[in-house]
């Protein structure tokens, strides 16, 4: 004989909402499917690096041979 | 992390596949740096891995701005993830696969395509990884990775691989005295007793042999004994550099890529393509891979539910079989497929010891 499930004690339906925050935060890209634009990758900005300094001749490291 | 990399398949993987190797190796030191971070739980916990810098973090990218609109709060798989797919020996396979395209035209020659993945997959995973970065956990003291790999799933599970060396010789790695010699027995007991809750949560005539306190406490066995293994980070690089890589070789298998068109073994399963490449290059695939490739992504959740301590307590384990749950549908897969691959019946009784 079965019957209908009563409502699920809070302890159970969080750890049932908590299971399932995990599986989207390990979620894969099945074929075909839309990706969330919060979990999205970029790659890092490599190409974005500042423009150099202009040489003026004086070094932040200062020679061992300075002074001498 | 490789197909989470990839976002979609097949148009994401194919423009991951054609990326230069610093950047997808760039792509896991952001993976660590970004991971999730949460100081109030304890060193080695899912939300706390590990406290060491990344290389983008120890260059202060954060403060730069070079983290924006990246995903937050990372978490990778378990390290059982690895293990499984690693039983269908996709990496000896595919390195055979390397091998034959570096030194000869055996297998033909490589499309474009194939030619950006078989340079970013020797770069990445068959050579030394680079210096300083998180990946680097080979040194002079540890110089063969196989081994690591070996040593890592020994400690966190006591398994072995079910293959050895190529000829069959078993594979020499140093073993450790603290590994979890308890949790097969462990865990397959938590599974037999969570089956039981699960075809019995309908039934209202007779009693119900359902034992939640006992679940808890296997539960909870479970969980210390791993993050035993993880005391203060432990074995966190290597969890994510294992998994990083053989989520590489899945993702690659998982449609008809460059590599699987290139080697002429399309196919509509990543078993069937591993089944076909692996006779062109001479060395079989496990003959349960699709086990392994089916089981891998559920077991990596729920162990780490597990170490999360979500089923820790009695009054949620009813969580883990009620039917309109995730749990009990990844719960249900592991079952099957553990089942098939041990050899054991996880839905048959307990057998007592007279």
């Amino acid at each position: 004989m079965t019957t209908d499930i009563p409502p699920l004690p809070d302890e159970v339906k969080e750890a049932i909402a908590a299971y399932d925050e995990l599986s989207k935060v390990l979620a894969v890209p099945g074929d075909g499917q839309e990706w969330p634009a919060d979990r999205t990758w970029h790659l890092p900005p490599f190409g974005a690096a500042q423009d150099p300094q202009p040489d003026t001749g004086e070094s932040e490291i200062p020679h061992e041979n300075e002074g001498a | 992390m490789f197909r989470r990399f990839a976002g979609s398949i097949p148009d994401g993987a194919r423009r991951l596949f054609r990326l230069h190797p610093f950047q997808l190796s760039a792509l896991l030191e952001l993976a660590w740096d970004l991971r999730a971070n949460d100081q109030a739980v304890i060193l080695g916990e899912p939300r706390h891995r590990s406290d060491l810098p990344g290389l983008f973090a120890a260059l202060g990218s954060a403060a730069a701005g070079g983290f924006r609109g990246q995903p937050t709060n990372v978490q990778w798989d378990h390290l059982i993830y690895a293990y499984m797919i690693e039983n269908t020996r996709v990496y000896d396979i595919f390195q055979r696969v390397i091998g034959e395209f570096v030194s000869g035209e055996r297998l033909g020659v490589p499309d474009p395509a194939s030619q950006h993945w078989l340079r970013n997959t020797e770069e990445l995973f068959y050579r030394e990884p680079p210096a300083f970065t998180i990946s680097a956990i080979t040194s002079y003291v540890r110089p063969d990775l196989d081994a690591i790999r070996r040593n890592s799933y020994q400690r966190m599970f006591d398994m072995e691989l079910n293959h050895g060396m190529d000829d069959n010789r078993p594979y020499t790695y140093p073993r450790a005295d603290a590994a979890n010699r308890t949790f097969v027995a462990t865990f397959e007991e938590f599974l037999r007793e969570v089956w039981i809750a699960i075809i019995s949560v309908r039934n209202e005539t007779g009693t119900n042999p359902t034992d939640n306190a006992k679940i808890a406490d296997l539960a909870d066995k479970l969980r210390d004994m791993l993050l035993a293994r993880r005391q203060n980070g432990n074995l966190s690089r290597e969890e994510h550099v294992f998994t990083a890589m053989m989520s590489w070789f899945h993702l690659t298998l998982e449609f008809n890529s460059p590599i699987v068109d290139t080697l002429r073994a399309q196919a509509p399963s990543p078993e069937q393509r591993l089944f076909k490449i692996a006779e062109r290059v001479g060395l079989p695939a496990h003959g349960l891979s699709k086990s392994f490739f089916d089981i891998a992504d559920p077991i990596s959740r729920i162990l780490i539910a597990i170490e999360k301590g979500l089923f820790a307590n009695v009054a949620a384990v009813p969580a883990l079989y009620t039917p309109t749950g995730a749990p009990v549908r990844d719960i249900g897969t592991i079952i099957t497929h553990w089942s098939v691959i041990s050899g054991r019946d996880m839905k048959a009784g307990k057998v007592a010891a007279s």
